[in-house]
């Protein structure tokens, strides 16, 4: 499983690494490189957690989405409800999901030879939170805020995420942005968000 | 040929000669820029091209998606940085080229064999596209339930990772694709009672919040990679012999892409690898691949351009999207009032000619804009990671926050960015997830036509046999796609495209 394979491998990665999938030679690009180089031999719940917690995502939203469906008229399959689709999707979805888990504990049992270890990342909890925030507030309080506002405070917020970025620095890069923005979405696309809400007597 | 003429004619008014300049301009700057692919891009863009009348904006956008190609070949060339994925077989000998002095040449190489490709899929299309709507048009619900089954399962069989997860990925696309006022009823299903949600989650929330946020959650973790060293380009001039020794594989590469275009899922990567493989197997010094042959950047740029183009081929004749991109020029289609699939040639004859007209204006001006404005692109790469990442986020939440002023498309993206991370770190693509998410309710409005029809038989998809044809299809692709000889071939073949 090429978990260690994220959604853009090429970009990002070092270059001579790029191997090219040669035709007769291509065999070569199996499994096995990404072990190869790894420093210490990866735990047997390392290989298999990424599919372990991936399987019960989906377990996880097939049971609700199913469930949820009950509340809408199912019917039969002549006469279906707006609930019948999604519940038959629903629960193909969470026996996925267990098939995924159940896999996942087959390989924690018995590992495979050609296992790579998953690329195991530390998790940017603060700045992922500040980036996310930053998000959310722009919901909140864009239409009591208007848009300049808006910009210039959650643009602030996921600045200050960047690497070394001081609150300064932020301010700078805020400040240069929601000017762009502004020219951009204002000036040139004549958006129809009015510049300051009635928070701030717009 | 009066439709050819047509299209013409819409191609070259003022205004679309304009979108189409700045979607390619767009399309390459953000292909150069590492960190930002493709499908984020045009998911940021998209509602800046809902300004404009449909014909306009679907040109724009297409000029984004081929100028991002370009893009990313660029950087593979002179940095060593493939800005996309398929791309990056183009960095092999292309940048070799470079170091050897001859960036210019692999430049020009690869700018001259992506516009014949081009041309050349330009064409394709404007053939074969007709009589394809023409057969899609007999289809019925059960034929078009089958059908986009097939879609859905092809376009997983060529990706890489867990078929599993794929598949699951799959299925949660198309329950989130179910969020909203069912059509039928009236019922508004999954929305915790919150009217604003009944038009349903938004794709573009969904695009920018997987493919934008969550990379961007990835990257504060890793940080990313910048290049030290940009290659000088000396001169452009090919000499004789060049021409001789790249034109083979411009034809070759033009073929295979055009071909293999058309299939759903990576197939314009799938085109760019398989292209180079081919060129160095029947080449008479396969030794010198890898070491700067202009052969190894001439095919699989061909390729990969050719089958750039005739992606639009599915999507224009059978409304079915063949990556993630054109899941988004779905959506794009819908947004605008226009059903994409086999009525658009009929119902839209100025649309659909053209959009292809204007793709071979875009490929000319592609060359025309590049090749002078190298330097100027590569000092796009000087921008710092820490400028553009609030810059996107500010750019997806007023794009998104623009599309009917609906605070719940702004968090939406934040419960998608999470959600993308999450199942990115747990080795799961989010590409067929979008694909799920745009086909659900073509899924579920088929798949009830159907039943009705048939009154409550489902053996009907087994019965009629244009249907049974295209599900014994898909079970050969998942069949395939298991063994595994095969497997080791999908690793190489990544889902996501950018």
């Amino acid at each position: 499983m090429a978990t260690n394979n994220g959604p853009a491998p090429a970009r990002g990665r070092d270059p001579s690494e790029a191997t090219p999938p040669g035709g007769s030679d291509g065999a070569a690009h199996g499994g096995t490189d990404g072990a190869a180089d790894s420093p210490s031999t990866p735990s047997r719940w390392q290989l298999t957690k990424a599919d372990f917690f991936s399987g019960a995502i989906f377990v996880a939203f097939g049971v609700a989405f199913a469930a949820a469906s009950s509340q809408y008229t199912v019917g039969t399959l002549l006469r279906m409800g707006p609930g019948y689709f999604p519940r038959l999707l629903g629960i193909i979805l969470a026996v996925m999901g267990l098939a995924i888990v159940a896999l996942a504990a087959l390989r924690f049992v018995r590992p495979r030879a050609d296992d790579q270890v998953p690329e195991d990342q530390p998790v940017p909890w603060m700045r992922g939170s500040l980036l996310l925030v930053a998000v959310l507030l722009f919901g909140f309080i864009i239409s009591g805020a208007g848009l300049l506002p808006t910009v210039l405070i959650t643009t602030f917020i996921a600045a200050l995420a960047g690497q070394g970025t001081t609150p300064a620095r932020a301010a700078v890069i805020a400040a240069g942005i929601t000017l762009l923005c502004m020219v951009i979405f204002v000036f040139l696309l004549r958006l129809t968000v009015p510049l300051f809400g009635p928070w701030v007597g717009g | 040929m009066d439709n050819i003429l047509l299209g013409i004619q819409t191609a070259l008014t003022p205004t679309n000669l304009l979108v189409c300049l700045i979607g390619c301009a767009l399309g390459t700057a953000v292909g150069v820029l590492p960190g930002i692919g493709p499908t984020a891009t045009i998911a940021l863009l998209l509602p800046i091209t809902f300004n404009f009348d449909p014909v306009s904006s679907l040109i724009m956008l297409a000029g984004i998606y081929y100028g991002a190609q370009y893009g990313g070949s660029t950087t593979a060339i002179l940095l060593n940085l493939p800005g996309e994925t398929s791309a990056a077989v183009t960095a092999i000998d292309g940048y070799q080229m470079a170091r050897q002095g001859r960036a210019g040449q692999a430049l020009a190489t690869a700018a001259l064999g992506s516009f014949f490709a081009g041309t050349v899929a330009t064409v394709v299309l404007a053939v074969f596209a007709p009589p394809l709507a023409e057969a899609a048009l007999k289809f019925g619900p059960a034929e078009y339930f089958s059908l986009v089954v097939l879609g859905l399962v092809a376009s997983i069989a060529l990706a890489s990772g867990s078929l599993w997860k794929a598949l699951a990925m799959i299925m949660l696309g198309l329950l989130l694709g179910l969020v909203g006022q069912d059509v039928e009823s009236g019922a508004s299903r999954f929305t915790f009672g919150a009217g604003e949600l009944d038009g349903g989650l938004n794709f573009v929330s969904l695009a920018v919040g997987m493919f934008g946020v969550a990379e961007i959650l990835r990257n504060l973790a890793t940080g990313i990679h910048r290049p030290s060293m940009v290659r000088e380009v000396k001169s452009l001039r090919l000499s004789r012999q060049d021409f001789k020794d790249m034109t083979p594989p411009v034809l070759r590469g033009t073929l295979m892409g055009s071909l293999l275009g058309i299939l759903p899922g990576a197939g314009h990567v799938l085109a760019s690898f398989t292209s180079y493989s081919v060129e160095k197997r029947i080449s008479k010094t396969p030794e010198r691949f890898g070491h700067g042959a202009i052969e190894g950047v001439a095919a699989p740029e061909s390729a990969n351009n050719a089958a750039a183009q005739t992606s639009f081929i599915p999507l224009l004749t059978l409304g079915l999207p063949a990556n993630p991109v054109m899941a988004l020029l779905i959506g794009a289609f819908i947004i605008q009032g226009i059903t994409p699939g086999p009525n658009v040639i009929n119902d839209e004859p100025v649309l659909f000619w053209g959009l292809i007209a204007s793709m071979w204006v875009g490929n000319l001006m592609l060359v025309a804009l590049n090749l002078p404005l190298i330097g100027l692109w590569v000092k796009l790469l000087t921008i710092p990671y820490r400028v553009l990442f609030p810059a996107i986020i500010a750019f997806s939440t007023i794009g998104c926050y623009s599309l009917g002023l609906n605070a719940y498309h702004v968090f939406a993206i934040a419960f998608f960015g999470l959600l993308g991370y999450v199942l990115i770190r747990f080795g799961c693509e989010p590409a067929p997830l979008l694909l799920g998410f745009v086909l659900g309710p073509l899924l579920e409005e088929n798949f009830r036509r159907a039943m009705t029809i048939s009154r409550g038989d489902a053996s009907v998809f087994l019965t009629r046999p244009i249907s049974l044809a295209m599900l014994i299809v898909a079970a050969i692709f998942l069949v395939v796609a298991v063994l595994p000889s095969i497997k080791k071939k999908r690793d190489v073949v990544f889902a996501e495209d950018e």
